[in-house]
């Protein structure tokens, strides 16, 4: 019994070194940055942990597979940061335009499986209430929609008041 | 299944909740509730040993020396990059600017597997259009895209009204 205490203590331990050092070789930061498959693939490694903590798989084979398939991982987004076609196509992290021009555009809304209603959501954590004042929306890969203003919609910059300055001396 | 059997698996339920709140408790929300990509692993090694715990496959004993060996390390692990700058930037990252004065640095974006399109959906999520209006783009430890503008192009403050009225 008290070797097999020990034993789960030397696993737990080596199991977390080894996981630190994984997920700051793959060079993720936080959960805010992960992409759908970042997020996929901690659940993969995190459900291998616990056959290894309790001695259900040997040591070797559970730092293998979690170390395969972060190394795996890693490869596609360096990939896909590289290479803009791997990143579209393999990847698919490209934006969606739903708005354009004060308008919806009912295609890019079906192609991200979202409506109207998600959309003023959006908006409206923007504190925007009027679409005619978008320039353009598009869903983000980050899945948040971003929104560009139309000229006249801006706030006024530095440089606009200077400008009006100059035209009225 | 007797209903006996059902009583213990409640019973054992209750004990692994407890077990895990204290744990929470005990490393504190920055440590279990950030978001760092890390800190998402170890809730999930927490989250994935209970269920063995629970149907009784592993006796209570050992899954409370697993969780305590995995708090204690995490604890270590946060107290030692907070003691060493040096232990800091070797295991959290450090903030990276990727553009500066509009000009995107290729070698910071290869560096943290940034690329364009993924450069460009953060401005705009930050509500920026021309590269020409950042003055520094920063990628944050927190995995934030922080944006800072140019002098001309940020809004205009109340004070930029008060010294134009008293300059004309």
């Amino acid at each position: 019994m008290r070797s097999e205490i020990f034993g789960v203590i030397l696993r737990a331990s080596i199991i977390y070194l080894y996981a630190l050092i994984l997920v700051r070789l793959s060079g993720k930061r936080s959960i805010v940055s992960l992409t759908p498959m970042d997020f996929l693939v901690a659940l993969l490694i995190g459900d291998q942990f616990d056959d290894v903590f309790w001695g259900q798989v040997p040591l070797a084979s559970g730092l293998t597979s979690i170390g395969v398939i972060i190394l795996l991982h890693t490869l596609v987004s360096f990939l896909s940061s590289r290479n803009h076609w791997f990143n579209r196509v393999i990847v698919g992290c490209s934006p969606t335009p739903v708005i354009h021009d004060g308008n919806l555009i009912p295609a890019g809304l079906r192609k991200e499986r979202t409506n109207e209603g998600e959309v003023w959501s959006e908006l409206r954590f923007k504190g925007m209430t009027d679409l005619k004042e978008i320039k353009e929306g598009n869903w983000e890969p980050n899945g948040r929609l971003s929104v560009i203003k139309q000229e006249p919609a801006r706030t006024v910059t530095k440089e606009d008041l200077s400008r009006l300055l100059e035209t009225i001396q | 299944m007797d209903f006996q059997e059902l009583l213990l698996i409640a019973f054992r339920a209750t004990i692994v909740y407890l077990a895990a709140l204290l744990v929470v408790r005990i490393l504190g929300k920055r440590e279990i509730g950030s978001v760092g990509a890390f800190d998402l692993i170890v809730s999930l090694i927490i989250g994935e040993s209970v269920d063995e715990a629970i149907y009784g496959d592993v006796s209570m004993l050992k899954f409370f020396v697993l969780i305590a060996t995995i708090a204690a390390w995490h604890l270590v692990n946060s107290w030692a990059t907070y003691k060493s700058k040096k232990l800091d930037q070797l295991l959290e990252s450090q903030p990276t600017v990727l553009v500066e004065h509009g000009k995107i640095q290729e070698e910071a974006l290869a560096s943290q597997r940034i690329n364009e399109e993924e450069l460009y959906s953060q401005l705009r999520l930050n509500g920026f259009e021309d590269l020409q209006e950042v003055k520094k783009a920063t990628l944050e430890p927190s995995g934030h895209v922080s944006v800072l503008q140019e002098d001309w192009a940020k809004p205009v403050q109340k004070r930029d009204l008060i010294r134009s009225q008293s300059e004309g």
